[in-house]
């Protein structure tokens, strides 16, 4: 492994908030540091020489079986009813045709 | 090997108890009642459930009873993974977040099955979003496994097979992404098979890394998984990636010959202990005494396909898994209404579990600027150098024969303190995941182990759309072997 694929706590703690968890001080360090050793071991993957691999995404149409040849057509559809849908959400508003959140200009970041 | 049981319609796989309730020989209504009393009785036991929903069931038996159409499924109990969409069925995919959600639609794999006659009486426990190779990672406890309750089934599908290991249902959907259901079918002693990547529609599936995901099925028969392949299979206008390509009409095999097999040397010396080694050379064995014709090959990048499997799969889930936000659907954190970015990352770190989040931690990482060429692009390039090994190996062969997992079924708790050695439950699934390759995991013989006695698998793997060679072959190997009555003790289990 070369230093440029060294890991690194702060870039793990970093990782964290993008992906959006909200991480107590120990939790971050169990879990980083957890993160940490996997990516350590995962290491041995860089001496695989790869110059001139195209890398491999999808098994669509590459890999695998044909996809569908064609889009749909694009026609509008039923689709579920609204109700079946708020009736799932965790807050909505009085008169149930609106999803109700907090507040997403100005509150705390 | 078989064992004697009371319960003698317990045995039957769903082909012959469609059978039964098509010429009107066995009642619907009592087959339905008599799966959904046993489930709920021996649920405290295994903990193979996530819902169980009889009442739902025994109205849809009693429509069936009389229906003028009869499916090749008609009156068949079927238990769903939690990950799978049914209508009006809490689909938590065992998570805190989503506790709770009850599925407004239906997933199409799941619509097919019902509609050739299928009944779900329940979905099933698993590791929570299908991340995890023991069942241990839900959030509502880990489910035991029916051959020997201090073990793990397997995972992530482990409340499926420990559903059909036990005799509460002779069929049961999983998702099969990195082995998730070839590994609890060798750890359980059952039949599973992936299908090529594409090959089922995953409209109402929970995606947990899209470029991987399959539905998949387990059963005690392996014309129960042809079955459910045929009805399942096919092109639906909801999945842009599911194909229109038809499978190949095949009867059964009388024999393995003409046929070559490949016998990968990794593969085979992957296996750390002496009895998981027997069992395999026997499967060989019988391949030989078929008519097929062994060839030993080389797969030399199986030792990295974890570490392949883990960048992309994690990199794939943290995306996938962004969706969570406590916002449209699932729970949300009460305590952090201020503000909109505070309540997703509350709802977030209070929902998921820790495994869940270690992986969207690692897949984060892996594709964040700076570290994505290194990890998720470089693993990405061993990916396709996996793939063309595969390619190589069918200039060799028809079909590859290796062993499904490393040993038998760990106990429980043995490893949920080291996710490393959790992921090398995956060492010989995810080679085939990478390459989206079909896979027929079949029973060998039972193993001594640790004072017991353990079922161990093999996996048939074939090209792309070979889906029904693989259980063509894996069904040969079963006779030859006598692991097609393969009957776990549960099925002496009275409820």
């Amino acid at each position: 492994m070369t230093d440029s694929h060294s890991v690194r706590i702060p870039d793990l703690r970093n990782a964290a908030h993008l992906a959006r968890l909200d991480l107590a001080e120990e939790e971050a360090v169990v879990l980083c540091g957890e993160v940490a050793r996997i990516l350590e071991h995962f290491a041995a993957l860089q001496a695989v020489p790869v110059a001139g691999v195209e890398p491999c995404y999808t098994a669509v149409g590459t890999r695998g079986l044909p996809p569908a040849p064609d889009l749909r057509e694009d026609n509008a559809q039923a689709s579920l009813p609204r109700a079946a849908l708020l009736g799932l959400a965790p807050q909505t508003q009085p008169d149930d045709e609106f999803y109700r959140v907090p507040k997403a200009i100005g509150g705390a970041p | 090997m078989t064992r004697p049981t009371p319960n003698t319609w317990l045995h039957l796989d769903a082909t012959q108890l469609a059978h039964e309730h098509r010429s009107g020989a066995r009642s619907v209504v009592d087959t339905i009642a008599a799966c959904c009393a046993r489930s709920q009785r021996l649920q405290p036991r295994w903990n193979a459930f996530l819902a169980l929903d009889c009442e739902r069931a025994l109205a849809r038996a009693h429509t069936l009873e009389h229906a003028a159409t009869r499916g090749r499924l008609h009156g068949v109990p079927i238990a769903v993974k939690a990950n799978l969409a049914v209508e009006g069925l809490e689909s938590s995919c065992a998570s805190r977040l989503l506790v709770g959600w009850r599925a407004p639609y239906t997933a199409t794999a799941v619509a097919r099955l019902e509609a050739e006659g299928a009944v779900v009486i329940g979905t099933t426990n698993m590791d929570e979003y299908a991340m995890g190779s023991s069942g241990e990672s839900s959030a509502f406890g880990p489910t035991r496994n029916p051959w020997d309750e201090a073990r793990a089934p397997g995972g992530s599908s482990s409340g499926s097979a420990a559903a059909v290991a036990g005799h509460l249902v002779p069929l049961a959907l999983g998702t099969d992404t990195g082995g998730s259901v070839r590994q609890p079918a060798a750890w359980c002693g059952l039949a599973g098979f992936k299908p090529t990547w594409g090959r089922i529609s995953r409209y109402g599936l929970v995606a947990y890394a899209s470029s991987l995901d399959c539905v998949a099925p387990l059963a005690r028969s392996m014309r129960d998984l042809d079955l459910a392949l045929d009805i399942m299979a096919g092109p639906d206008a909801r999945d842009a990636t599911c194909s229109p390509t038809a499978l190949h009409e095949s009867v059964p095999f009388k024999d393995l010959q003409g046929l070559v097999l490949g016998v990968p040397h990794e593969w085979r010396a992957a296996l750390t202990d002496g009895p998981s080694r027997a069992a395999f050379e026997a499967c060989v064995e019988a391949a030989r005494a078929a008519g097929a014709r062994i060839v030993e090959l080389s797969l030399p990048l199986t030792r990295h396909a974890v570490s392949c499997y883990y960048l992309l799969a994690t990199v794939e889930a943290a995306s996938n898994l962004a969706r969570f936000d406590g916002l449209r659907y699932g729970v949300r954190a009460a305590a952090h209404s201020s503000s909109l970015a505070a309540s997703i990352a509350a709802s977030r770190t209070q929902g998921f579990g820790a495994e869940v989040k270690r992986r969207i931690v690692l897949g984060t990482y892996a594709l964040s600027a700076g570290h994505a060429e290194a990890w998720h692009t470089h693993a990405a390039k061993v990916r396709t150098l996996v793939c063309r090994e595969f390619d190589e190996a069918w200039s060799a062969c028809d079909a590859l024969l290796g062993p499904t997992t490393p040993f038998p079924a760990i106990r429980l708790g043995e490893r949920s303190n080291d996710p490393l050695s959790l992921y090398a439950c995956d060492a010989l699934t995810t080679p085939v995941s990478l390459a989206g390759l079909p896979a027929a995991a079949l029973r060998t013989p039972l193993v001594e182990h640790e004072g017991g006695q353990l079922p161990t698998g093999a996996q048939v793997v074939t090209p792309h759309g070979a889906d029904r060679l693989a259980l063509r072959i894996a069904e040969v190997l079963e006779t030859q072997l006598g692991t097609q009555a393969l009957l776990s003790p549960a099925a002496e289990v009275q409820a």
